[in-house]
């Protein structure tokens, strides 16, 4: 799967929760991070695919770990935003910048 | 405590989710469900458990779907490929099916988008104006007559006048025929329209159009230079397509002509069917203006010349519409003086002549296609039946095939194939063979439809010009999926049964049952296109013997229009024609010959008599032109004629209807209180058309009449010495204000009388032979195919002492009952069929004797000869040979 290819505000969304979380950063923890910092909820199922497609194209590593009686003894799914992770979320923001120059009168500071 | 909905939703989603993700996604789940019993109580976690799941579940499902679809693409495209070469390669191991299945298609297809390239225009074209259901023509009838024939019925301005005052929220537009000068001895059907016109209809010119200035002086007399707007088939055909076009003026000797100001869309349509029917491309030329005086001069005001378009105000109905109208009319009609009773003419004609006092709104497409929609339906099904016969016999043929493979597709079977994969081998062959059929078919249908469109008859207006367009193209599109599927399904039936058991046990032999179905329906449907055939063929020879009264041989028409022309200058003119090379008889009449219409008489009736008669002026020489000879009593002289004496002469069966105690001759007639004398018989001619009883003619002298004015002068030709066109040319340059429109001979017109007829009868007669031809190609390759496949068996019987012709009977008779039964089921359908082209037939019974015996007698030997030539094959055998056989 190409890296290359444009994120969506979705996947720059998830990437970001993610950077957020560092080293706890696993499904439910995402969706959390996600709604409080947003003010939206999202579904599990949404949040779960996309992990599974920056996965794929090489954005996040995961590793299962941590299993516990109170998740009835079934592990955790950590993730990493991994380099190429942190540089199109980079790139991205990079792009709405650039974009968002010269429109401060009529949208704000960013 | 144990949670409800936990266990039913961690089974669910097992099923579900990935196997990478189950487990930490169900970790996750089970976690923030204990968060959220915690927190917010039992039932408020069971609605969460249930809405997360969900969420999950869609979410996953959606996204395997999408990588399903993204990928499944390419694999089938590998997949068809290869089973398009299969399909390819298997077809040219068996070339004369291939070659049969193809040919059958292709005449099938070629004749079936030939003629929906036709009806198209007729039945499913949209008529190309805006908002057609509140577009409406207005038809004026008599209460007192059938409303059925003609459509939009000619009314006057004064009429007119009335509807839109009758209607003030409606709006009307009001055209008629007209012709107008375009050159010196060159004209062009004009429609003159109003200012409303192109509003009414919800069109545009394609460019340019009338202005405001157009309409803003009356245009009677006439402009000497009219503004015009061709239609676009004229500004190809006739300037060549010029770009440069608008602007030019085109000027007669005289000065008077047209200035081009515009050309209408390629798809416009004359929504006029009587002007459609004057000319023989059905359109007129161009649309110029008209503005009428006002005040209206009375004469004017009363003509009946107009027809009308009405579009209605959107919350008025149709009936209320008509009813309004009606009303006007009859008011209108009650406040008109009646014609006088003098007038010696039938009943029909003198309430023709009446102010029409009912009005009858039809739909546009209705009015245009008035007298071509039934024959155009009655083709439509004629191909559609044909087009199954032609499925149902390469059906016949694939089911053979079948049979042919049925140890190949029973191995298929016994490796693992389903009847999903035997069915797509078997469409993807049909699709192949169906594909070249059409193709074959799509490339011999562009010629036919240019040569039936030639001899379409003039008056069929048709919605847009024939042609194999997007539309018929889409047509043949659904005809293939449909004979696909219809082959298809057949052969599928044939080789479910295919199995490795059934192949060991039987050797593969035929299921008779479905043979027996399958030729039995096929002889079914060519018996109905047959015997359709036959019954059309058999009015048209009927036709072609009839006598038109009139000698032919040499004898010719020149129709003229002389205007202002007294009876001496029409006798001088005709006399200096005689003198022409090659000129042998000259004479003239006032009236039309062969052309379909009927003037009616203008002498009274004597008491009694209802039937009606045609007065026919006449110069000097028609009689001899014409070899009318007196068969009681005498001709009348050349200087009676020439004076305007009054003398008649009557045809037999005015005689015989006027004065049934045969006393014909000395009795008068009167016309304007002047008595008539009756000085001879001659016999009836059909003057109005020739599938037409002969009308009544009462001959009268043209000079004792100063209103007679000549319509076609009848020359007798000695051809060695001289050419119709050359006295036409003549006659041109010796009348330069004349005008001469049609020169033909005799025979010609005589076709063109019952040009109507030809179409569909060419057409009824061309099914009737395909039918034959697909039903002998069908059961030549049947019986082949199966004898083919029998060789051995038939090796064994010869062998163990068949003679040939035991052979040859066995294999040709096995067909006879699948005929039988064919021929009465079809006989059944023709029966009830033949009711549609009852209109098509002349003098002759749709269940005539000779015609259906005929279609039987055809149809049986083209059977026979078909299942005989494989069963000669078969009888030939050589026994060692066919025992060595496979």
């Amino acid at each position: 799967v190409s890296t290359d290819a444009p994120l969506g505000e979705f996947e720059v969304v998830v990437l970001m929760a993610a950077l957020h979380l560092g080293r706890d950063a696993y499904g439910s923890a995402i969706l959390e991070e996600i709604a409080a910092r947003t003010g939206r909820r999202v579904s599990r199922g949404s949040v779960y695919i996309t992990l599974d497609r920056l996965e794929d194209k090489g954005l996040l590593e995961s590793k299962l770990e941590g299993a516990s009686p109170s998740r009835a003894g079934r592990p955790k799914r950590l993730f990493r935003v991994t380099a190429g992770g942190v540089k199109a979320v980079r790139h991205s923001l990079n792009v709405l910048a650039r974009m968002h120059k010269g429109l401060e009168p009529l949208l704000g500071d960013f | 405590m144990t949670p409800a909905l936990w266990p039913i939703v961690e089974r669910a989603l097992v099923r579900y989710l990935p196997e990478r993700q189950r487990a930490s996604t169900l970790g996750d789940l089970k976690e923030d469900y204990d968060k959220q019993r915690a927190s917010g109580g039992r039932w408020r976690a069971e609605l969460w458990l249930f809405r997360e799941s969900v969420s999950l579940v869609v979410a996953y499902r959606t996204a395997r779907h999408r990588a399903l679809v993204a990928r499944r693409p390419r694999a089938d495209v590998h997949a068809v490929a290869g089973e398009l070469r299969r399909a390819v390669r298997s077809l040219r191991r068996a070339p004369w099916y291939t070659v049969a299945v193809s040919c059958v298609l292709a005449l099938g297809m070629a004749l079936t988008l030939s003629i929906v390239a036709i009806v198209d225009g007729v039945l499913f074209a949209p008529v190309p104006y805006a908002g057609t259901d509140r577009l409406f023509v207005v038809n004026a009838g008599w209460s007192r007559l059938s409303f059925e024939r003609p459509p939009m019925e000619p009314v006057s301005a004064e009429q007119v006048d009335v509807w839109r005052a009758a209607l003030p929220g409606a709006r009307f537009t009001t055209f008629y025929p007209n012709a107008a000068d375009i050159g010196p001895a060159e004209s062009a059907a004009n429609l003159h329209v109003d200012a409303s016109f192109f509003d009414v209809l919800g069109v545009r010119p394609w460019v340019g159009g009338f202005g405001p200035d157009h309409f803003a002086t009356p245009t009677i007399p006439a402009p000497a230079i009219a503004p015009a707007i061709l239609t676009h088939r004229f500004w190809v055909s006739r300037f060549g397509a010029d770009p440069a076009i608008v602007g030019r003026t085109f000027l007669n000797e005289r000065g008077r002509g047209i200035r081009v100001v515009g050309v209408l869309p390629a798809n416009f349509v004359v929504p006029d069917v009587q002007a459609s029917a004057r000319e023989a491309d059905w359109a007129v030329h161009i649309l110029s203006p008209f503005v009428l005086p006002k005040p209206l001069d009375k004469s004017i005001a009363t003509a009946r010349v107009f027809r009308t378009l009405v579009r209605l105000p959107p919350a008025m109905t149709i009936q209320e519409a008509a009813a309004r109208l009606t009303d006007a009319s009859s008011r209108l009609a009650a406040a008109t003086p009646a014609s006088p009773p003098t007038l010696a003419v039938t009943d029909d004609v003198r309430i023709r002549r009446g102010v029409p006092d009912m009005v009858r709104l039809s739909s546009v497409r209705e009015a245009l296609m008035f007298n071509v929609r039934q024959m155009s339906r009655v083709v439509f099904w004629a191909t559609c039946a044909l087009m199954l016969l032609a499925c149902l016999n390469v059906t016949s043929l694939a089911v053979a095939r079948v049979q042919d493979r049925w140890r190949d597709l029973a191995i298929h079977r016994s490796l693992g194939a389903n009847r999903q994969h035997l069915a797509r081998l078997l469409a993807i062959e049909n699709f192949v063979v169906v594909a070249i059929g059409t193709g074959v078919g799509l490339a011999i249908a562009r010629p036919s439809v240019a040569a039936i469109a030639h001899w379409l008859p003039a008056s069929m207006s048709l919605i847009k010009t024939p042609a194999i367009d997007l539309r018929v193209l889409i047509f043949a599109i659904i005809t293939a999926i449909c004979a696909v599927a219809v082959i298809t399904l057949g052969s599928i039936h044939a080789a479910s049964g295919a199995n490795v058991r059934d192949v060991l046990a039987a050797g593969g032999r035929t299921t008779p049952r479905q043979r027996f179905l399958i030729v039995g329906a096929q002889v079914a449907v060519a018996l109905v296109l047959t015997v359709g055939g036959a019954l059309v063929v058999g009015s048209l020879v009927k036709i072609s013997n009839v006598d038109v009264g009139l000698r032919k041989e040499g004898t010719a028409l020149i129709r003229i229009f002389m205007p202002g022309a007294t009876p001496s200058a029409i006798e001088e003119l005709l006399s200096e024609v005689r003198r022409q090379p090659g000129v042998l008889q000259a004479g003239g009449i006032d009236r039309g010959l062969l052309q379909r219409s009927s003037n009616g008489s203008v002498f009274d009736r004597p008491p009694g008599v209802v039937q009606g008669a045609e007065s026919i002026a006449v110069t000097t020489g028609y009689f001899a032109t014409a070899g009318l000879r007196a068969t009681r009593g005498r001709l009348p002289t050349d200087a009676e004629v020439a004076s305007g004496a009054p003398v008649l002469v009557v045809s037999e069966r005015v005689a015989a209807e006027y004065w049934s105690d045969g006393t014909a001759l000395g009795q008068s007639l009167t016309t304007d209180g002047r008595a008539f004398t009756v000085v001879g018989i001659v016999p009836d001619v059909r003057y109005v058309m020739l599938d037409s009883a002969p009308t009544g003619a009462i001959y009268w002298p043209m000079a004792a009449n100063s209103k007679a004015m000549l319509d076609n002068v009848v020359v007798s030709l000695d051809p060695a010495a001289g050419s119709l066109g050359q006295v036409a040319g003549w006659m041109r340059e010796r009348c330069p204000t004349c005008r001469i429109s049609r020169v033909e001979s005799l025979s010609d017109a005589m076709n063109w009388s019952i040009r109507h007829r030809l179409v569909p009868t060419w057409l009824l007669s061309a099914f009737g032979i395909a039918a034959l031809v697909i039903v002998g190609v069908g059961l030549l390759g049947l019986v082949a195919m199966t004898t083919a496949r029998r060789t051995r068996e038939m090796g064994v019987r010869i062998a163990l002492g068949a003679t040939p012709i035991r052979i040859v009977r066995q294999v040709a008779g096995e067909q006879t009952a699948a005929v039988v039964v064919g021929l009465f089921a079809g006989g059944l359908i023709a029966a009830w069929a033949v009711r549609f082209v009852k209109a098509y037939l002349y003098e002759i019974s749709t269940y005539d004797v000779w015609a259906w015996s005929a279609a039987i007698v055809v149809l049986l030997a083209t059977a026979f000869i078909a299942a005989l030539i494989p069963s000669i094959r078969a009888g030939r055998l050589d026994p060692v040979q066919a025992l060595k056989t496979e």
